[in-house]
């Protein structure tokens, strides 16, 4: 019986076991047809031999070899980073004003004004320069959610502490007064002012906004409005009535007419000269009171100003750089300020931040509480009076962080679980590994692509979750954003370990860890470190995927 | 060249190692990937690793030998990556071992293929499964035994393999030869 052609096909490859090609062989003797196959096997791969090396093939020209970038030292690496940490350090310092107080968390509120301010800047780029692409609809729903959600962030804060909310307050107005051209270049223009006499029954909601470079398009209120106010604009006047709330973004806002409900308004410059039956809730760099406030005034921004005819029925809230009080306030001041001056009368003042003076005129009906650093920063003029109890608190120097074990117990924590995360990670998914980010160049491209991932990606989840099936997308990238800013310190862990050790392992992966970690809590420089680890981390996810999706798969060392 | 293979090649040799074998690596990658602009890639990384490694050039082995070897190892470790099944090579529990013959004859349908474009087009349209065995057996001349260790696949699957890959081959050039006479 013949063999079968597979067999034969092994045969003719010379791959058959001894005892089998050796009958194959002596059937070959006796039988022409399988003899035949077997020769014509033979040929066949002779033939393929030579189609596969056929020379001509490649006449590609071959390309100039070009050496592996030299993978930067550890050294270097941490050399750069610090020198980053620094430079960045000293131009934020310069940039607001005030220095970055040592150890602070990445995740701390003033990190965060640097963010919102970066974010709104960067927004109201797109805003403005993106009306090609993107259609005056969604641009207006864009401007809209934003300004909802730092209005309705900040209204939040706000029922919670007045602490709290001043420190959010003064983030946002910091971040308001970083971008003079957040205010609103809405390419929404029929929609506009509301002339005296004429009477909305309903809320309005109203955008006004030239075209682009033809910012100066107001919009001015003056007629009534049964409901609320929603307004958008370059510079919003409400000299009208508003029986209901009125929610006002834009560049500069005036309140000279009566509102019935709350004010919200975030802007650059808020002045109120109008009364107001409920609460103001006021962000901006400079907000002014003059008017009549029935409740309470919460203001937040670069100085907040209550003139002297100012009458407030409530209590003041107000968390800026300066705070001028000017008024006689009905109820109790809340202060956190770098300087307030009260030259009018209050029942209680409560004041935590950096200086604070009574002047002559300044009646003080309740207690007076001071939260400072040195005794001096507290000026009481002779001639002003406080009725109750005059408290000096001097913030005691916080124990240093380091000398507690409860910081060493939370950082060794931090360590186990970035590195067991970072395990998990690499584990499911070995191509994140930044194994193809080694030299000195790919960091630096790294450090901008990082910087730039973080600012868009908030602004795209913001812009696509205008629309309604954008809204899950939206969620789904900023669950993203924050797992890469986790993920990005684990990144550089990786790249650090692996240096450090000369190969990728987890023991390497914990040294990384345990240096980064340390890093990070460095006095004085380490949160800003932590801050140029976190752009880098996420420069090098964004640079892995982007290769593993063009160029091929990342690498492993072989 | 021969000087090349005889010596343990220092850096310097290393300019003449990359323009000698250049075309060999790329051709390869280039079977084994199925692309050209990855194939490019895949080559520049192999004498990226081929720079680092010279010092453990064995040069009782063909410097080729050894070239292609590496270049092998790093393709099939490419599409194992980019592919979600990892074991790419291995045989599905349907597919016997001694396969039954198709009736398409060899030879001739390779012979009859004019030039050696036909066959490499044939050759490419192969699934990986099929095409990389084929590719290291007639491009890097391996026996079975050393394209199981390359593949991690048993010496006996890799003769089913090129069984298998010969056939869909064979079959391929047919087919395309009915359609040009047909025509």
């Amino acid at each position: 019986m013949c063999p079968t052609e597979f067999k034969c096909s092994v045969f003719a490859d010379g791959e058959l076991p001894e005892a089998e090609a050796r009958e194959v062989a002596m059937h070959l003797e006796t039988c022409a047809v399988c003899s035949a196959l077997v020769e014509s096997l033979q040929s066949e791969s002779r033939m393929l031999v030579q189609c596969l090396q056929d020379v001509d093939f490649a006449e590609e020209a071959v390309p100039a070899f070009q050496s592996a970038p030299e993978p930067i030292s550890l050294l270097r690496f941490a050399l750069g980073v610090i020198g980053a940490a620094v430079a960045f350090r000293l131009s934020t310092g310069i940039l607001f004003g005030f220095e970055l107080p040592p150890g602070l968390e990445w995740l701390n509120p003033r990190e965060w004004v640097l963010n919102v301010g970066i974010a709104i800047n960067a927004a109201s780029y797109a805003i403005q320069n993106g009306s090609v692409a993107v259609s005056d609809a969604i641009q207006t729903i864009a401007v809209v959610s934003l300004g909802g959600l730092l209005l309705a962030g900040m209204a939040r804060a706000l029922k919670r502490t007045a602490s709290f909310g001043a420190v959010l307050s003064v983030m946002m107005a910091i971040g308001l007064f970083s971008s003079p051209g957040y205010a609103i270049d809405v390419r929404k223009g029929a929609a506009s002012s509301l002339p005296a006499g004429e009477v909305v029954d309903d809320t309005l909601v109203v955008n006004a906004g030239g075209k682009s470079g033809e910012l100066n398009k107001d919009l001015n209120i003056a007629g009534t409005v049964k409901g609320d106010l929603i307004a958008i604009g370059d510079i919003v006047t409400v000299s009208g009535t508003v029986e209901g709330n009125v929610l006002a973004v834009g560049r500069r806002i005036e309140i000279t007419g009566n509102v019935g409900g709350t004010v919200i308004v975030a802007a650059q410059n808020v002045t109120i000269s109008g009364k107001v039956a409920g609460s103001v809730i006021a962000g901006a760099s400079i907000v002014t009171l003059s008017g009549e406030v029935a409740r309470n005034f919460i203001a937040g921004g670069g100085n907040v100003e209550l003139r002297k005819a100012a009458l407030v029925g409530g209590n003041v809230a107000a968390g800026a750089g300066e705070v001028v009080i000017d008024n006689d306030i009905q109820k109790d001041v809340f202060a956190g300020a770098g300087m307030l001056s009260l030259r009018g009368s209050a029942r209680n003042v409560t004041f935590g931040g950096g200086q604070v003076s009574l002047m002559p005129t300044a009646r003080v009906g309740g207690d007076f509480t001071a939260h400072v650093q040195k005794e001096t920063n507290v000026r009481v003029d002779p001639a002003a009076t406080i009725s109750g109890m005059k408290l000096i608190k001097l913030n005691p120097k916080a124990p240093s962080k380091y000398a507690r074990a409860s910081y060493y117990f939370w950082q060794i924590v931090r360590v186990i679980t970035a590195f067991i995360t970072g395990l998990i990670v690499f584990r499911l998914a070995p191509w994140l590994a930044p194994t193809r980010i080694s030299s000195g160049l790919d960091w630096l491209k790294a450090g901008g692509l990082g910087f730039v991932a973080l600012v868009s990606i908030p602004i795209a989840a913001i812009i696509v979750a205008c629309t309604v099936v954008g809204i899950p997308l939206a969620l789904a990238s900023v669950v993203l954003w924050l797992a890469g800013i986790y993920m990005a310190k684990i990144m550089v862990a990786e790249f650090v370990g692996r240096t450090l050790f000369k190969k990728s392992t987890a023991m390497s992966l914990l040294a990384g860890v345990a240096l980064v970690v340390i890093a990070v809590n460095l006095p004085v420089v380490g949160s800003v470190i932590s801050f140029v680890l976190c752009l880098l981390g996420v420069g090098a996810i964004v640079m892995t995927a982007y290769r593993m999706t063009s160029r091929g798969p990342a690498l492993v060392d072989a | 060249m021969v000087a090349v293979e005889t010596l343990k090649p220092s850096e310097q040799d290393f300019e003449d190692i990359y323009k000698t074998q250049y075309r060999r690596v790329f051709s390869l990658c280039r079977y084994l990937l199925n692309s050209t602009e990855r194939a490019e890639d895949a080559a520049h990384e192999v004498f990226l690793r081929v720079h680092t490694k010279l010092d453990s050039y064995n040069p009782a082995l063909p410097l080729s030998t050894w070239l292609l070897k590496i270049a092998s190892n790093y393709c099939i470790d490419v599409l194992r990556r980019r592919g979600t099944e990892q074991r790419i090579f291995n045989l599905d529990p349907g597919e016997a071992f001694d396969p039954p013959s198709t009736g398409v004859s060899p030879l001739a349908e390779v012979l009859a293929a004019e030039r050696g474009k036909d066959v490499r087009a044939a050759l490419n349209a192969l699934s990986e499964k099929y095409r990389v065995p084929l590719v290291l057996a007639y491009y890097n001349e391996l026996d079975y035994e050393q394209i199981g260790e390359i593949l991690g696949v048993e010496r006996t699957q890799v003769a089913v393999l090129i069984f298998r890959g010969k056939q869909q081959l064979r079959q391929r050039l047919h087919d395309e030869r009915m359609r040009m006479q047909g025509r």
